[in-house]
């Protein structure tokens, strides 16, 4: 598994276990609940994967490339995402979006960022996953 | 209609040819990780030129012998 692979795995985790505890405890503490996004701080961790380990190479051309793509495809959805927000808004809320609506907004969006660009690097090298010795 | 230009290699005999050269030798001496040379006997990665220079070093023939361009048939 490559550093990106693990990389990728680790936003996914961190994106899940979010918003299993703002979920979980959304019903006990309403709005507060959404400190529990503060978790996705953990998606730094990554970085660790990308520190060399002695002579071998930790990623190359191929994973830049990988990566690239992964970040086009994530803005892809993110903006497709960013429109339809826009434009489903006034029809949920009238005329008076909430203020907390536009500030969680921020953490949904790193999520389909972060979260699209991980599964896109999971695809791109599961395609890839056979003839290794 | 016209085929896909293509990038075939012989990676993979020309490392068994040099006494079994495993993936991760040719990948530490090319400066790749060892997906990127799966990906690449796979036929599945086209390498940049500056890469493909470095593995035939790597190989010790010349960059001829190991990338072969099919181009596109009209």
């Amino acid at each position: 598994m490559t550093a990106a692979q693990k990389a990728a795995w680790l936003n996914l985790i961190v994106i899940a276990s979010a918003t299993i505890v703002v979920v979980a405890l959304y019903p006990a503490f309403g709005s507060k609940a959404f400190a529990g996004l503060s978790l996705l701080a953990l998606c730094a961790l990554n970085v660790l994967f990308h520190w060399g380990r002695g002579r071998r190479v930790v990623s190359d051309e191929r994973d830049e490339h990988i990566n690239r793509r992964a970040v086009v495809w994530a803005y892809g959805v993110l903006w497709l995402a960013f429109v339809s927000a826009a434009l489903l808004a006034p029809l949920v809320f009238g005329q008076a979006v909430p203020v907390r609506v536009i500030q969680n907004s921020v953490w949904v969006a790193f999520m389909i960022l972060i979260g699209v660009q991980s599964i896109a690097v999971l695809v791109q090298y599961g395609r890839e996953a056979s003839h290794a010795e | 209609m016209p085929s896909k230009p293509s990038v075939t290699n012989r990676i993979r005999q020309l490392r068994f040819a040099r006494g079994e050269m495993t993936q991760q030798q040719l990948a530490d001496a090319a400066g790749v990780t060892r997906q990127t040379i799966i990906a690449l006997e796979a036929g599945r990665y086209v390498p940049s030129l500056l890469l493909a220079f470095r593995i035939a070093q790597a190989l010790g023939v010349g960059i001829e012998e190991v990338f072969c361009f099919n181009g596109a048939s009209r």
